[in-house]
């Protein structure tokens, strides 16, 4: 009988430990920043002195990534997906209301595992049945209102941006530099996240971003959905910032999200 | 010498191995390769000599040892040996090649590269042996090995990293009769330190040399044999951890046991004068969830095999049944990330992946034995 007892002890002691992390599913949501209602009431403004009050601006995102690793900068050129380890994925899209504080959930739970991740990557893409890389994808990618005021001049602004056909390089992509993934992802954002147990992902996308050096002055007819003008070359190249110093897109990783 | 029967044993060792390996990535759809991972020609050459005592000292007493030193030779033909290039031609970059035609610059170089490099190995190892008292011995012992690394690893005339190994044991053995049934049993405790440990990576599909781990653990045997059976099982109980993280070490099997029984005896049946010899046997398996990474665990697998066979002379006819029981269960679990395109967004994030097991299988086995008793 002890001997059954000490034998029970020691299998049971063998089967301890762990290989370390876990896997989980979590919440994931996404908003504007928390002051975001004030963004359609009072306005903000811009580093080119423009006063801007925006009455609508949304943001579809296809999904997002938490990876583990920092690429080296250089000049070689990269892949689209990042090297070493993903932490965690949400993949399925959703429309995010930028001019809303209150976060709003991906249809599905993500998924990752417990570990630190020190870069992110937004994939601004369609939720059908298409490869990043497909040209013919015209989901509406960021969608604007609103008015500029300068000095009296007073520019009432709209333009919706997709990112298809229209953003492949004349004579089609060149391997490794040019393919439209790197066009569809913002890649990669510093981050400083730890997924856990408790808790769920929050990413804030402030759209004050979007207007950095953006000279209202020179829209004519609204941001088109092309290269054609300085405002809308630059609102485009925004929506790709992933500097950490005044970050258009801010991960978190929020406790009280159930 | 001490009034005691000494030995003294000194050898040599040699052995060549002449190996080609390729690993290509296939296409899943249509099976062709699509990218050459490795393709390699490898000679490697081992000659050791060693000396091997066994001392007794008194009549319970034993001093059992040795060392053994041997050379490794490495000669590696490296067919794949370019798979990248920090700056390539502006003018004609490499786009999908596997094995690179180009350096620096676009300089031009050969796709093959050969290595060669060697290094030389000092193993001690020793046991000592008290007993045996009343069928009871008890022993300790210690010895280091090395084992060679992956041909990937050579590199010119660089001393060539082996994967060493120490390793501890502890144990008590009891060896004798009981009810006229021969009984040996034994019960080691162990420990073994290996300073880069082949770890399984999913990436790759094969073993890789990774960090120092350290297995600690115990294995109980036991067999006795009667006139009409012969029951023999073990037991082994590891912990396995990286030394650095003391996390566990994945896919290694914390529990294992294994049991093997037959049963034989003569029928009262005789063709030409000759009787038949019917034999019944089975072998129990259980092998308990498995770390997985990720601190993940693995299913257990528990499986149940059996044999019938009937011998005449030099002819045996059998029944062969594997996993009697038909369990459905997980023969290799791995926890990795992987994207069948089975959504518009990849899957990026380590997934479970299992390859199932066999089910139950039948079979019919006839023999013929030449020689033997």
């Amino acid at each position: 009988m002890r001997a059954s007892i000490l034998l029970l002890v020691v299998i049971a002691s063998a089967c301890v430990g762990t290989t370390g992390g876990d896997v989980i599913d979590f919440p994931a949501a996404a908003s504007g920043p928390t002051d975001a209602e004030a963004l359609k009431t009072n306005g903000f403004d811009t580093d080119l002195g423009w006063h801007v009050v925006l009455t609508k601006a949304t943001l579809h995102i296809g999904a997002l990534y938490l990876s583990q690793s920092q690429p080296v900068s250089g000049a070689q050129a990269t892949s689209c997906v990042l090297p070493g380890s993903y932490v965690a994925q949400v993949t399925t899209g959703l429309d995010v209301d930028l001019l809303s504080s209150s976060p709003e959930r991906f249809p599905t739970s993500g998924h990752g595992t417990t570990l630190h991740a020190l870069t992110a990557q937004v994939w601004l893409a369609g939720d059908g049945d298409h490869d990043v890389d497909d040209s013919s994808d015209k989901t509406p990618i960021l969608v604007v209102e609103g008015t500029a005021t300068r000095s009296g001049d007073v520019r009432p602004f709209a333009g919706t941006i997709t990112i298809a056909s229209n953003r492949v390089a004349q004579g089609g992509p060149v391997a490794g530099s040019n393919t439209l993934c790197k066009q569809r992802i913002v890649s990669p954002i510093p981050t400083n996240v730890t997924l856990a147990h408790e808790g769920g992902l929050l990413l804030r996308i402030d759209p004050r971003r979007l207007f950095v050096n953006v000279d209202f002055a020179k829209l004519t007819n609204g941001f088109t959905d092309d290269d054609a003008s300085q405002p809308t070359v630059n609102l485009y190249q925004n929506l790709h910032a992933a500097s950490a110093i005044a970050p258009l897109y801010t991960f978190a990783w929020d406790e009280t999200l159930r | 010498m001490f009034g005691q029967k000494q030995d003294l044993e000194l050898g040599y060792f040699a052995r060549g191995d002449w190996t080609k390996g390729t690993q290509q990535r296939l296409e899943a759809a249509t099976g062709v390769p699509y990218a050459t991972e490795n393709d390699l020609e490898s000679q490697l050459g081992d000659l050791g000599l060693y000396a091997d005592a066994n001392a007794r000292a008194l009549s319970w007493l034993n001093f059992r040892g040795g060392v053994r030193t041997d050379l490794f030779t490495f000669n590696v033909l490296d067919n794949c040996a370019a798979h990248d290039v920090a700056h390539p031609s502006r003018t004609n970059p490499p786009v999908d090649q596997s094995c690179l035609t180009q350096q620096d610059f676009g300089r031009p170089r050969e796709q093959n590269q050969r290595t060669a490099t060697s290094s030389v190995g000092l193993l001690p190892r020793g046991t000592v042996i008290v007993g045996p008292f009343t069928g009871f011995s008890f022993n300790g012992s210690y010895g280091k090995g090395v084992r060679s690394i992956d041909p990937t690893y050579i590199t010119q005339d660089v001393k060539t990293p082996f994967a060493s190994v120490d390793a501890y044991e502890l144990g008590v053995s009891y060896g004798g009769y009981i009810a006229d049934n021969s009984f040996i049993a034994r019960s080691i405790f162990f420990e073994t330190d290996v300073d880069h440990d082949l770890i399984f990576n999913q990436t790759q599909g094969r073993n890789l040399v990774g960090l120092g781990t350290r297995r600690t653990g115990w294995v109980g045997a036991a067999r006795m044999t009667g006139s009409f059976f012969d029951e023999s099982a073990n037991l082994t109980l590891v912990r396995s951890v990286y030394e650095d993280t003391h996390v566990l070490v994945p896919y290694v099997p914390d529990v294992v046991l294994r049991s093997d029984t037959a049963l034989f005896t003569y029928l009262p049946v005789a063709i030409q004068g000759k009787k038949i010899k019917g034999t019944l046997a089975s072998g129990i398996t259980y092998v308990a969830p498995r770390a997985l990474p990720f601190g993940q665990r693995s299913g257990d697998i528990f499986t149940v095999d059996g044999s019938a066979t009937l011998g005449w002379t030099h002819y045996e006819i059998g029944l062969v049944v594997t996993n009697i029981f038909d369990n459905q269960y997980r023969l290799g679990e791995f926890n990795y990330a992987s994207d069948f395109h089975s959504q518009p967004h990849p899957t990026l994030v380590p997934e479970r992946h299992f390859t199932a097991a066999a089910p139950r299988g039948i079979f019919g086995t006839f023999a013929i034995n030449f020689g033997g008793p």
